[in-house]
């Protein structure tokens, strides 16, 4: 591992390097995550950050947003929350004698949906069409949202009271699912005697430009894929299609994520071409939340990702 | 584990259907109430599919079972034997199907499918049934393959194409079995034979018997001569010598057995091999007159003093045998008074005019030669050759030689005979066959059932038993040419093959027989003998049970080794490119690492090159300068842009430029795409080159090149 992070860090003492760095320096222990949350937003997808309440979903959330220079705004989803909050709604105006469109918070280049789950279905649903159309239709007019624009949702573990569980075609729109867990001891450590993360993301300075993220976006479709690296995946989807372990298999949707996330991880590995150990880094993140293993609950999700990689090998 | 979800509708079907395919040729000899049932149950079964119900109560199916068991035994009177073990187990099979539940089920039913099949072999061994009980079996293995699907189901192509190439991979198991696995002679392993009517030769001759026979094409016995094939009218192949009217017919006289025949030989020997067709009687049958007992059938077989040669056994399988025989002899046994008396006696109640008429001959001509000539011009001029004479009534030789005057060999030699006996001169009625065809294509003589003849003999006390064939007389072409010369396409004989004027039928007739010549030679009658001649072929000699099952287990791990390396090479060449191959060469060399922590450093499937280099350097640090370039070269040639533009020919040319390496790989595209092939073909050949010098037990300082 210590081979291979050098690498990294050598190849891109560059924008990208330096996103990476200043999230590790707020977010403390979550190398990691934060890494897949950076590919996730590099392979133009959308996130989901499930966890316990107080981990960190929505500092992180705010830091990579802040970090990348984008216009964000926050949506904090409550179970009386309407449509109309999100897409915005048109008022009359008196002077005019007009209806006018007022846009809603999904007007703009980063969407922070706080808590996803905690809102009825009809309110998640609002956001489907932008999430995956990059547009938005209010009183029967169609409006494209900006560029970049992705949603990085966080959302309670599902056991939790008062959740709706996101329906499966809302789960399967988001690239990625990645979970933060507890910090380690000594991450947790530095949390305890350090400043306050409000003011520190009240602080950040944009360490990259729109147009930097959009070159880098369009950098990782250019990574290369050999028909081997296809050969992997198919067999990978195959594999959740054909075993009895699991309870429906990947869609072609998810196979195209799972290349796209691997392309965006190889490329920030610093290389120009995708390898398998990219498809495993990602997969558990891009699969988990889309393969149910049958004998589970909500906690084997994640080991149903890990059993497909055990089980299936690199052609 | 095949669940309920396997007793598809679709896999029921095919299993009925391969069921009933396996026991169609045996309904023919099954009760009627055993097919019955056997449909019943194959339609309960198809229901219970159809309707996803349950199988009948096992308390049902044991009342059926023994109700079943009775009703065999009443219709066999007894338990034992091949009747009523075939059909038992073909009932027992079916009542299987019906309550089938588990893959346990499935997969006996299979199996004892696949021995049912063989039991169609007990019936008959033609090339169409082994045919048949190909496809018999591919259809079980297809069915088979169609209950080892899990979740769905397999159609047609996918059932019938791997199982086709199942059987062809059986085939080198198949032919090392046959030819190796030892043969055994001995009670235990002969055919369990119940009386069966085959057509053929009969005991008795009666006006009318043979002419049906002569319409019959059916093979009798094929003959290889071993130099000279004689001419047409020299093969008599004798059978039952008919010594005694009695009614209006003939029958045999038992004779004593003889080891030996008392002949002198007037011409130069004939050698020959017999291979005869089962009649189930006991003739043996040899061109007059065989010299010595075959070789073959010591102790059992044996002469008669009338020439015949018999078998202990009744034939009931194809058996072969090597004869010599004498065209040219003078018999040289004296003829004692009862044979005197027997050759001589006639019924004087019947045919009056004939026995005076014998008489009358017997004054006028003393020289018993003499006689002979007379009754030649007779037959002669006066009558004429037919296979469909006009019914005959209690008094035939009567009406036959003074009336219809037409007929055919049992005509002719019945009344010859009966004069002769009349005019006091000892004769006898001779059965068996007369000519044969050669096939031009195996230079075999075939003699069929539509040669079957009747000859007689005549005692003159000078020359002894003498041949006289009346048929002759009448109608030489018969003799010279063979049945259909002489018939003529007016005869119901093989109409077809008058028409035939080019010869084609012929042709396919012959070539056919040229086949199944060969599976009687080489399948059915591959008997312990031919085994040791094919192994005397290779140079080993003495061979017994313990060698040949020596060179059984040898030629299965043969069989086995060459059929699974074949499959193996296959699967390496479809999937496997050089990268591929040379990788895989590379990881089986450090798996061979012990690493010092005892960790195990073979590739895990799952495992991909960074992560192996990452978990080797964590073992053998030493090893990371020498192996860094290999996996950059193959994650370069396997994942990188350069795999894309090598892929093809290019690759498997690059091995054979090994000696030549060059240093391009990853050269700009704009480069590559002047050179694609080369660039990657290159890489390649460096790679695998890389992979050969490689060495685990080498230090760091060393280098590839």
């Amino acid at each position: 591992m210590l081979l291979e992070k050098k690498e990294r860090l050598d190849a891109h003492s560059s924008p990208l390097a330096d996103v990476m760095a200043r999230a590790g320096d707020i977010i403390l222990g979550k190398e990691h995550q934060i890494q897949l949350a950076m590919a996730c937003i590099l392979a133009k997808g959308h996130l989901l950050i499930e966890d316990v309440p107080g981990v960190g979903k929505t500092t992180l959330s705010h830091v990579l947003a802040s970090l990348l220079g984008l216009h964000y705004q926050r949506i904090q989803f409550t179970s009386d929350l309407l449509p109309a909050d999100i897409v915005g709604v048109s008022i009359f105006d008196r002077e005019s004698s007009t209806f006018r469109f007022h846009p809603g918070p999904v007007f703009s280049q980063v969407i922070l949906a706080d808590e996803i789950n905690r809102a009825s279905p009809k309110a998640q649903s609002a956001l489907l069409e932008a999430m995956e159309e990059h547009q938005v239709t209010a009183d029967g007019e169609t409006m494209p949202l900006p560029t970049p624009f992705f949603v990085i949702a966080t959302q309670n573990p599902s056991h939790q009271i008062g959740t709706f569980p996101l329906p499966e075609s809302q789960l399967d729109r988001f690239l990625m699912r990645i979970k933060l867990g507890y910090p380690n001891q000594a991450a947790e450590r530095a949390l305890l005697k350090g400043e306050d993360r409000r003011e520190l993301i009240a602080k950040i300075t944009p360490a990259m430009t729109v147009a930097q993220l959009l070159a880098l976006q369009n950098a990782a479709t250019g990574i290369f894929v050999s028909d081997a690296l296809i050969d992997y995946v198919q067999a990978l989807i195959h594999h959740t299609r054909d075993s009895a372990h699991f309870e429906m298999g990947l869609s072609p949707r998810a196979g195209l994520a799972l290349l796209r996330a691997s392309q965006a991880w190889a490329m920030m590995a610093g290389r120009q071409q995708v390898l398998p150990e990219d498809v495993q880094a990602v997969a558990p993140s891009v699969v988990g939340h889309r393969l149910r293993a049958i004998t589970s609950g909500e906690t084997k999700i994640l080991d149903a990702a890990q059993e497909l990689l055990r089980n299936v090998a690199i052609p | 584990m095949i669940n309920q979800g396997a007793l598809t509708l679709a896999n029921i079907m095919w299993l009925l259907a391969a069921m009933s395919f396996v026991i169609a040729p045996h309904v023919s000899h099954l009760p009627a109430w055993v097919t019955a049932t056997c449909v019943a149950a194959g339609l309960w079964r198809l229901w219970i599919a159809r309707k996803a119900l349950r199988a009948p109560p096992w308390w049902l199916m044991a009342i059926i079972t023994v109700a079943i068991t009775v009703g065999a035994f009443f219709e066999y009177k007894r338990l034992f034997g091949r009747e009523v073990g075939v059909t038992l187990l073909i009932v027992m099979l079916c009542l299987k199907v019906l309550e089938m539940k588990m893959k346990r089920d499935v997969l006996l039913v299979i199996f004892l499918g696949f021995f049912l099949a063989l039991t169609n072999f007990l019936y008959s061994q033609s090339i169409f049934m082994g045919a048949y009980m190909f496809g018999c079996v591919w259809i079980f293995i297809a069915t088979l393959i169609g209950f080892q699907r899990i979740n769905t189901e397999a159609t047609i192509r996918e059932r019938v194409i791997p199982a086709a190439w199942l059987m062809l991979q059986a085939i080198p198991m198949m032919l090392v079995l046959f030819f190796l696995f030892p043969r055994l002679s001995g009670p235990l392993w002969s055919m369990p034979q119940e009386n069966q009517a085959i057509s053929g030769l009969s005991d008795s001759m009666t006006p009318g018997d043979i002419s049906s026979l002569s319409l019959s094409d059916a093979i009798a016995f094929r003959v290889d001569f071993e130099s000279v094939t004689p001419q047409s009218q020299e093969l008599y192949w004798r059978g039952p010598v008919l010594a005694r009217q009695s009614g209006r017919g003939w029958t045999p006289i038992s004779t004593e057995e003889r080891s030996q025949l008392n002949f002198e030989k007037r011409s130069p020997p004939i050698k020959y091999r017999v291979t005869l067709q089962p009649h189930n009687k006991t003739w043996l049958f040899a061109l007059d007159l065989p010299a010595a007992l075959p070789a073959e059938a010591q102790g059992r077989a044996f002469f008669l003093a009338d020439f015949q040669m018999r078998s202990r056994e009744p034939v009931s399988q194809l058996i072969a045998y090597d004869v010599t025989s004498y065209l040219g002899y003078r018999t040289l046994d004296p003829l004692t008074p009862i044979d005197r008396q027997n050759s001589l006696r006639y019924n004087s109640n019947l045919n009056p005019r004939t026995i005076a008429y014998g008489k009358k001959l017997a004054e006028d001509n003393p020289d018993p030669k003499a006689l002979v000539e007379k009754l030649f011009t007779l037959y002669n001029k006066e009558f004429t050759y037919t296979l469909e004479p006009p019914k005959l009534g209690v008094n035939s030789m009567d009406e036959f030689l003074f009336e219809t005057k037409q007929g055919f060999c049992e005509h002719y030699a019945g009344s010859f005979v009966l004069i002769l006996r009349a005019a006091g001169i000892p004769a006898r009625v001779v059965t068996g066959y007369q000519g044969g065809d050669i096939n031009p294509i195996t230079k075999q003589m075939i003699v069929r059932q539509s040669d079957a003849h009747a000859w007689t003999e005549v005692w003159f006390d000078d020359l002894g038993w003498l041949r006289v064939d009346p048929t002759s007389f009448v109608s030489p072409l018969r003799i010279n040419r063979g049945l259909s010369a002489a018939v003529g396409p007016q005869g119901a004989f093989n109409i077809m093959m008058e028409a035939d004027k080019l010869g084609i039928l012929r042709q396919l007739r012959y070539s056919w027989d040229a086949v199944n010549s060969q599976w009687n030679q080489w399948v059915v009658g591959f008997n312990a003998d031919r085994q040791r001649n094919l192994f005397e072929n290779f140079g080993i000699r003495d061979v017994d049970w313990r060698s040949t099952g020596l060179a059984l287990l040898i030629g299965i791990f043969i069989a086995g080794g060459v059929v699974g390396g074949v499959l193996f090479w296959r699967v390496y060449q479809t999937q496997k490119e050089p990268v591929v191959a040379a990788y895989d060469r590379l990881c089986a060399k450090l798996a061979l690492l012990k690493s010092n922590t005892g960790a195990d450093l073979t590739r895990t499937p799952e495992e991909g090159p960074m992560d192996f280099l990452q978990r080797i350097a964590s073992h053998h640090p030493r090893l990371v300068p020498e192996l860094k370039p290999l996996f950059d070269q193959y994650i370069a040639l396997r994942y990188g842009q350069l795999q894309e533009q090598g892929q093809g020919r290019g690759q498997g040319q690059g091995q054979g430029r090994a000696k030549r390496p060059s240093h391009r790989r990853g050269q700009p595209s704009g480069h590559a795409d002047r050179l694609p092939n080369r660039t990657a073909a290159d890489a390649t050949a460096q790679f695998i080159l890389g992979v050969r010098r490689f060495r685990t037990s080498r230090t760091t300082n060393s280098t590839a090149r």
